[in-house]
């Protein structure tokens, strides 16, 4: 009654956040999350029709729906990079840079299991592999939002809300998928309702963030001078200011 | 089971990120603070000049042991209470300075076409040792006294210039008497 319930709520709240969507044209600005969510949607009502006729098929067609849907969520963790920093090329710069480094240190992981076993993937099962892929997302994720965070980036409610709504749907899916791996199947029962309990959860956050009209961020008109100023000017300046301060700090030992 | 708590590790710091984002206010007041701050506008005057005296009074010997030579307790308690809130004053004046260039730097250098990402990372690492580095001689200026710092702040200041000079260089733009004067 529980899981119907919970499956009903986030049916409807799909189809909510994808009319809004559409009716506010919001599909433009932010089409690889509407992709995602209408990937969510009809992989939710094909599964039914499976588990309610072809009760066969259910496992395998659940777990690479799942699959697909952690590699069409890397699109989301694109989308938000993508539209949070356009205006910024020095910041987008930064995190192209630092995600490629998040890549780097995975691939590494990828060929150190590698020479450990047959498998190319560490994990050994569909789970398993998910909850890896899921960890690149969430340091993916940590490494944008640090960016956003340092570089005092505008963001609005429609970026705030896809973040920490996706944010919340990999850090539960983490926790989820490291106990099912760690505990096995007396944690499977608890997880046949936390799991669509916190994908709702994430789109009750989705469907209030993206119901009400959003201010887009622009840069101001007043720096824009400022695209054009040399780098190396810059931190060559900052350097001066702030070897000032650090000489002030040091004359505090020098008598 | 390390590798779970490593895992719940992650998942914590996602949260705390989240949070942090979540509550971060993106008002315009916000953001205005990233116009040039006045703090600046003191420092590029040249005032900064006529302060650097200050350090060396807050924290100097002289003074301490002429306190001492009195031998009047009044006098003395005094002293470190004065002592104390001129240099409370002072690092946070200088941590203000800090974070008004690392606002201003920033804001430039988000705009920047051909950012070159290895001298932003070594400014971003400078800019938080050296806010660190205030709000710990901060903590140790409340705990303790001004006068106890010396030896701490001898540490930081060894650390300061082996960065420096390491990652950035600063050394070139330091005038003569200020690198002789570390050397002896």
């Amino acid at each position: 009654m529980l899981t119907q319930f919970i499956w009903y709520t986030g049916i409807l709240l799909e189809v909510l956040v994808l009319a809004r969507g559409l009716q506010m044209k919001w599909l433009r600005r932010f089409p690889c999350f509407y992709s995602y969510l209408l990937f969510v949607f009809l992989k939710s009502l094909l599964l039914w029709v499976l588990f309610r006729w072809i009760p066969r098929l259910y496992a395998q067609a659940y777990w690479t729906a799942r699959f697909a849907a952690v590699i069409i969520g890397c699109l989301v963790l694109f989308e938000i990079y993508r539209v949070a920093l356009r205006p910024y090329p020095g910041t987008a710069r930064m995190a192209r840079n630092l995600l490629g480094g998040v890549i780097a240190l995975a691939f590494a992981k990828v060929l150190v299991n590698h020479s450990y076993g047959p498998l190319w993937w560490p994990a050994k099962t569909t789970a398993e592999l998910e909850r890896n892929l899921r960890i690149v997302q969430a340091v993916a994720l940590v490494a944008i939002v640090a960016l956003i965070i340092i570089y005092a980036i505008p963001r609005d409610r429609h970026l705030k809300g896809i973040l920490a709504g996706y944010g919340f749907y990999v850090s539960c899916s983490i926790m989820q998928l490291a106990l099912l791996a760690h505990l096995g199947d007396s944690f499977n029962r608890l997880w046949w309702y936390l799991e669509p309990f916190s994908y709702l959860v994430v789109l009750c956050i989705w469907t209030v963030a993206l119901w009400s009209h959003s201010e887009e961020t622009n840069p101001s008109a007043g720096l824009a001078h400022t695209v054009m100023e040399d780098h190396n000017a810059l931190v060559e300046r900052t350097n001066r200011e702030l070897e000032n301060i650090r000489m002030g700090l040091q004359g505090m030992v020098r008598r | 089971m390390s590798g779970l708590v490593w895992l719940f590790a992650t998942v914590f710091l996602v949260f705390v990120m989240l949070l942090y984002f979540l509550r971060e206010k993106d008002s315009p007041e916000f953001m205005q603070s990233y116009d040039v701050p006045q703090v600046l506008e003191s420092y590029k005057s040249g005032e900064i000049r006529d302060l650097r005296f200050l350090p060396y009074s807050i924290f100097s010997e002289r003074d301490w042991n002429f306190v001492q030579n009195e031998q009047s307790p009044f006098l003395h308690r005094l002293f470190l209470e004065e002592r104390r809130a001129v240099a409370i004053h002072w690092l946070k004046e200088r941590a203000a300075w800090v974070r008004a260039i690392r606002a201003n730097h920033l804001q430039r250098s988000r705009y920047s076409k051909n950012l070159n990402v290895f001298a932003e990372a070594r400014l971003l690492f400078l800019f938080f040792y050296l806010l660190g580095l205030c709000r710990c001689l901060l903590l140790i200026v409340q705990i303790a006294n001004a006068n106890t710092l010396r030896s701490i702040a001898l540490h930081f200041e060894a650390m300061t210039q082996k960065l420096v000079q390491i990652h950035l260089g600063f050394s070139n733009y330091a005038p003569t008497e200020e690198k002789a004067g570390f050397r002896s």
